[in-house]
């Protein structure tokens, strides 16, 4: 029961912080100005006059230099208009000034490109984690000796090397040279098809060396700190096996951080890589959020602000309880 | 049971691992070419296959908005009258129906009826209904008649009529969605009631000038309803919605000035006199009426006494009031683009175009200005509008954004698109063109399938793997193809400079101690002191040094191309090289002969060829004479010694490119003034703090230096390119402080059968460019002369175009420096139709590509040369 209310409380807190967050955001981008960039033969009378007709500025004229001003409608009147749009007519509105989504419906848009973003997260994960996870473990039942220090090689060169390089590494020689792997993402939404995972893979190994890395490192430590625990010994003393008792209480107790970690990596890289996206043109959503503020995009901004706010602290609720799982000391909410 | 989870698990992971080895070797054999072109082999044996860096979104010839839209408009859309090339002999095709490539005619053209049939001027005809003058009658190019082909057809079969035409133009021009591009149609052909067709109904507190040109008319009007101001948009807040009157715009008042500092300069200083009356009395005009005015005495004399301070010429009053104005609502008939039968639409103009020769036969500009109207699909478009969101009032249109919302009547349909990914365009069956002799045995490419490879190194590996057809030369790997075999260079229209803030009453108040940049000489020195080839090698990767407003890239007179000596080329002419040679210290002796400083030529074209732009030693004078000036007028200037001159070179982004630029001229600026009266004193600082607003900022004067603007477009309408520079209501001039409204020039026109002929005039700089393009009387100039393209000799356009020009950069707000150049490295699946650049087709383009392998053909000679085309590409001619 305890439990169940602490849950609840989070989850209170949770859209409490959420709303408090996405009224920052609303106000935040509201509070940039509005540039209009006049082409030849454009009318800034049009320009000034469609923003006037989108609720965004008032009062739009030509000063005596030539330039424009305007006055900002209301930031507070812009966001009921917004919350209403959202709630009662569940319109979270079209692009308007991205160059690739204009007259789009931000949702539409935003579905669409989720999924390719997600599944290049989650194979890169499901090759990432069991790999970094088994170097890790090795290395630190192998301290100090060969396989280690080879092992602690192979993590300083992937660490050193940022995903751009590898990208390219791997584009060049894989894809380019021997013509292992298509150059770029297929087109098409079949993605569950074997062209397309494979289309997939060098945009996945460039995402997950630099997370295989990560994870060996990190567990290496965490489980040769472990290992030397007085626990371990008792467990030794009593009659397990060293394997017995790395995998029942080492593993076990070494997990409490690592399993936050891909958890809270994951909903990291749910945002997309905007270099590995774009060197492999993932059709993600990796430079969405990015562009939407440079141009000012503010219906694209809104929704994409909610919601990695929303994973982000969904995952903050999840990651919390997950400890109690992994270690059945820790107990979230009991006095 | 937990140890068999584990297994499980354990066995999951390495399944997967497992599978994705084995299948990356398993298909390691594969020809990757058969995959990568996003999964797909186009069932077709002749795909052009390219890239973009950014997908095109909204391809709505009504509302598109940037280049990357036009790559799938372009190809959707015909064109009334088209470019095609001229071929030795007039013979196009070979005798086995072929086209006859051989025998293109490098710099030659012809204009034929494509989508049209016939044009016909009909301004006496249409003189009754719409209002033409018998000027405007004997003038004519007011009133076209274009009949329509019979047999258009949207890519579903649906037949296109007159009446499509009619109701696309009221559809561009509906207030109700304001779209994009219904300003082409009062902006560069000047459509008959276009603009208030799509202003009607739009209200609010405007400058009187704006919408009335007569004063007696107005206050005859609403003399209750027009108000005195001199205030600014912030004390004209409240009452007035922050508009004010037109004569703080006309006169270049600082927006920040207050009603009171105005009335204090009127009263102190004055414009044509100081005003008769004190501050207190002008201030207490504002806000009143104009019959509140009239009718009190004391007010009515102050009223007088400030006019007279300004008016020079009828119907200045207009420049003190506000008025509350409501465009008045139109009726679509009142528009000039009608549906008159079935098959014919006319034109009605307010600025005339001449599209036929004196033959009847049509003149480029047909299918320059006139190539083609918008049209949208009716009932397609119908159900693609979208009523406006809550909180908003602008109608949109989802129309031409997706695969299921597009209609094409060209020469391709789009068939696959997503967004982000990819696209495909394929042969439209239903276009006309596909039957017409005019296009046989052309539109080789079946299929051009487009990919979003937005990386640059990505880009290249797609080219020389044989992915894709053709790719941008950029810099990195220029030394490597500059001299390919497969490399074509293309003039731009684009050209830069570096423009100088330099408006007195902004830089005396900014706090940089900057007033020296009002004084011409020292921006002069700023021209001369700059080593623009270097400056260009320094700072860009192909473009080429510019001295004046246009590249090389503009044609004055495309029509007589063949058989002019400069081609028509303005960079090349006599007049444009004269007037280069004038704005940059050269004088012309009466012999012919040229002299700069001490050095003489024997001619212009010695004279021309000697000059660079870059004289340090003149520079380094003109320095000496700037700081001399700014010293003995320290007040008028607000320089204080004490202090160092600061000149701050503002740009929207910091990266590599924007410092490289600055530290040049940070660099150039330094060495200048050394060994002067100046050196020391300067210090040029690097902002770029000012993102996308760096226009607007620079034009407020946040700035001082903003290096690399420019303009491109209109290549074969130079003339019209001038309004970048002298056109205030274009809303393009940098140089906002500059009123050409006022400067007045006088110039003797050539000598001719025109009016005007031979006659010394004296008109403003703005009314000179109206003039020169035939818009004048549309802009309600004083002088009305007709001297657009196809009304007068364009002989003499070019001299008078050149003058302006001239007069441009001798202002130097603007210091020309570049002419964009690009290159495109074309692969060996398709040949271009020519070698030589044509100025109207390129280099053929889609429509005359020659395929040298079929889709699966090049797939097999990519293999053969080990699936890399760097050495094949890299060769050189």
């Amino acid at each position: 029961m305890y439990m169940f209310k602490y849950v609840m409380k989070r989850i209170g807190l949770l859209i409490m912080t959420f709303c408090i967050i996405m009224v920052m955001c609303f106000v935040l981008i509201k509070m940039l100005p509005i540039t209009v960039n006049i082409q030849m033969g454009q009318d800034a009378n049009i320009m000034y006059n469609r923003l006037e007709a989108l609720g965004y500025i008032q009062n739009a004229h030509q000063l005596a230099n030539g330039t424009w001003t305007y006055d900002n409608v209301p930031v507070m009147i812009q966001l009921g208009t917004y919350l209403r749009r959202i709630f009662l007519e569940g319109d979270f509105g079209m692009g308007i000034n991205m160059p690739e989504y204009r007259y789009q419906p931000v949702l539409d848009v935003f579905v669409e490109k989720l999924p390719p973003t997600i599944l290049i997260n989650i194979y890169s994960t499901l090759i990432g984690v069991p790999i970094g996870l088994g170097l890790g473990i090795l290395a630190a039942l192998k301290k100090n000796k060969w396989q280690d220090q080879l092992i602690n090689v192979v993590i300083i060169l992937l660490i050193s090397l940022p995903s751009i390089v590898m990208g390219l590494i791997i584009q060049y020689v894989f894809c380019f040279s021997l013509g292992w792997f298509p150059l770029i993402m297929n087109s098409g939404y079949n993605y569950f098809s074997w062209s397309m995972f494979r289309s997939m893979l060098p945009a996945v190994f460039s995402l997950c060396f630099g997370s295989i890395a990560g994870y060996a490192r990190f567990t290496r430590a965490e489980l040769t700190e472990v290992l030397t625990s007085e626990f371990m010994l008792l467990a030794r003393t009593k009659g397990l096996t060293r394997g017995q008792a790395t995998l029942r209480h080492a593993m076990r107790n070494s997990m409490v951080p690592i399993f936050p970690s891909i958890l809270s990596e994951f909903v990291a890289v749910l945002s997309g890589s905007l270099v590995i996206e774009s060197m492999f043109s993932i059709p993600g959503v990796g430079r969405l959020y990015l562009d939407s503020i440079n141009s000012l995009d503010y219906d694209f901004f809104m929704l994409l602000s909610g919601f990695y706010t929303l994973v982000g602290l969904a995952a903050g609720i999840i990651i919390d309880i997950s400890y109690g799982f992994i270690d059945p000391r820790i107990r979230m909410g009991a006095k | 049971m937990a140890n068999k989870l584990k297994k499980v698990a354990v066995f999951a992971v390495a399944a997967v691992l497992g599978a994705t080895v084995v299948g990356a070797a398993a298909c390691a054999d594969e020809n990757q070419f058969e995959v990568v072109p996003g999964g797909v082999m186009l069932e077709g044996n002749q795909t052009y296959r390219t890239y973009t860096s950014v997908m095109p979104s909204n391809w709505n010839e009504l509302t598109y908005e940037d280049n990357n839209d036009t790559q799938i408009l372009n190809y959707l859309t015909s064109s009334f009258y088209e470019f095609d090339y001229q071929f030795e002999d007039g013979k196009k095709y070979n005798a086995d129906g072929s086209v006859n490539y051989d025998g293109i005619i490098a710099d030659g053209y012809t204009v034929n009826y494509s989508a049209a049939t016939a044009l016909e001027d009909v301004t006496e005809e249409m003189a009754a209904d719409w209002g033409y003058t018998e000027k405007q009658i004997a003038t004519g190019g007011y009133a076209w008649k274009i009949t329509l082909r019979e047999d258009l057809k949207w890519d579903d079969g649906t037949p296109i009529d007159a009446s499509d035409f009619e109701y696309s133009m009221k559809e561009m021009l509906n207030p109700d969605f304001q779209n994009m591009r219904a300003s082409t149609y009062y902006n560069m052909i000047q459509v008959r009631n276009a603009r208030n067709y799509l202003y009607q109904g739009q209200s609010g507190w405007f400058a009187a000038a704006d919408p009335y040109d007569d004063f007696a008319a107005l206050v005859a009007e609403q003399g209750d309803k027009v108000f005195f101001s001199l205030a600014s948009p912030e004390e004209n807040t409240a009452n007035f919605g922050s508009a004010v009157c037109n004569f703080r715009t006309a006169f270049g008042v600082p927006a920040e000035w207050t009603a009171k500092q105005i009335a204090t300069y009127l009263v102190e200083t004055g414009v044509n006199c100081k005003a008769d009356a004190t501050v207190d009395e002008i201030l207490a005009l504002e806000g009143k009426s104009y019959n509140q005015i009239i009718a009190d005495a004391n007010l009515k004399k102050t009223w007088e006494a400030v006019l007279a301070t300004w008016k020079t010429v009828d119907n200045e009053e207009l420049d003190f009031f506000l008025v509350d104005y409501t465009y008045p609502e139109l009726s679509y008939d009142e528009v000039g683009v009608q549906a008159v039968s079935q098959y014919e639409i006319v034109i009605c103009l307010d600025a005339p175009i001449q599209c036929l020769d004196e033959e009847g036969n049509l003149r480029y500009e047909a299918a320059y200005s006139l190539q083609s109207l918008p049209l949208v699909k009716e009932d397609l478009y119908e159900q693609c509008k979208q009523q406006p969101a809550t909180g908003s009032n602008l109608w949109t249109t989802n129309y031409n954004t997706s695969v299921e919302t597009t209609a094409s009547w060209g020469p391709y349909k789009l068939t696959q698109f997503q967004s982000g990914t990819s696209y495909t365009l394929s042969r439209n069956d239903n276009w006309y063109g596909y039957g017409d002799e005019l296009y046989k045995n052309q539109y080789n490419v079946k299929d051009i399938y487009c990919m979003r490879i937005e990386d640059v190194n990505t880009q290249w590996m797609a080219f020389l793997g044989g992915m894709i057809d053709s790719i941008g030369l950029d810099p990195d790997h220029k030394d490597q193809y500059r001299n390919s075999a497969y490399t074509y260079f293309t003039p731009g229209t684009g050209s830069f400079g570096i423009n100088i803030y330099a408006n007195l009453e902004v830089l005396k108040t900014n706090g940089r101690n900057n007033g020296i940049l009002a004084i011409t000489e020292f921006r002069e020195a700023l021209s001369l002191g700059l080593d623009r080839d270097e400056y260009n090698t320094e700072t860009s990767t192909s473009h080429q040094t510019c001295l004046g407003i246009m590249g090389p890239s503009y044609y004055y007179d495309i029509e007589n191309s063949a058989t002019l000596e400069d081609h028509g080329v303005y960079r090349e002419s006599k007049y444009a090289k004269e007037g280069i040679l004038r704005a940059y210290g050269y004088t012309e002796n009466g012999d012919g002969t040229w002299s700069f400083g001490t050095t003489k030529y024997d001619d212009y074209e010695a004279a021309y060829a000697a000059c660079k732009g870059y004289s340090p030693a003149a520079a380094k004078e003109l320095i000496e004479e700037a700081y001399k000036i700014l010293t003995e007028n320290a007040a008028e200037y607000g320089y204080d010694s004490s202090k160092q001159i600061t000149l701050l070179y503002g740009t929207a982004a910091d990266n590599a490119n924007t410092r490289r630029a600055y530290e040049y001229v940070r660099d150039y600026i330094t060495d200048l003034v050394k060994g002067t009266s100046l050196e020391g004193k300067i210090t040029v600082n690097f902002d770029a703090s000012f993102g996308s607003g760096w226009a607007d900022d620079f034009k407020s004067g946040a700035y001082d230096i903003a290096d690399g603007t420019g303009f491109g477009g209109g290549a074969f309408d130079p003339a019209s390119f001038l309004q970048c520079y002298l056109d205030p209501n274009a809303g393009l001039m940098y140089s906002t402080w500059w009123d050409t409204e006022k400067e007045m020039l006088t110039y003797t026109m050539p000598e001719g059968d025109y009016e005007g002929a031979g006659e010394e005039l004296t008109m403003s700089l703005y009314n000179w460019y109206c003039c020169l393009n035939g818009i004048a009387e549309a802009n309600e100039q004083p002088n009305l002369y007709n001297w657009g393209a196809g009304f007068v000799s364009e002989e003499v356009r070019l001299q008078l175009l050149a003058k302006l020009e001239e007069v441009v950069i001798s202002k130097y707000y603007t210091i020309f420096t570049t002419s964009q150049y690009s290159a495109t490295v074309n692969g060996a699946k398709w040949s271009y139709a020519s070698e030589d650049y044509n100025v109207f087709l390129g280099y053929g383009g889609y429509r005359y590509m020659i395929l040298n392998y079929g889709d699966k053909e090049f797939t097999e000679f990519v293999h053969s040369q080990g699936d890399n085309l760097e050495s094949l590409y890299q060769r050189s001619r």
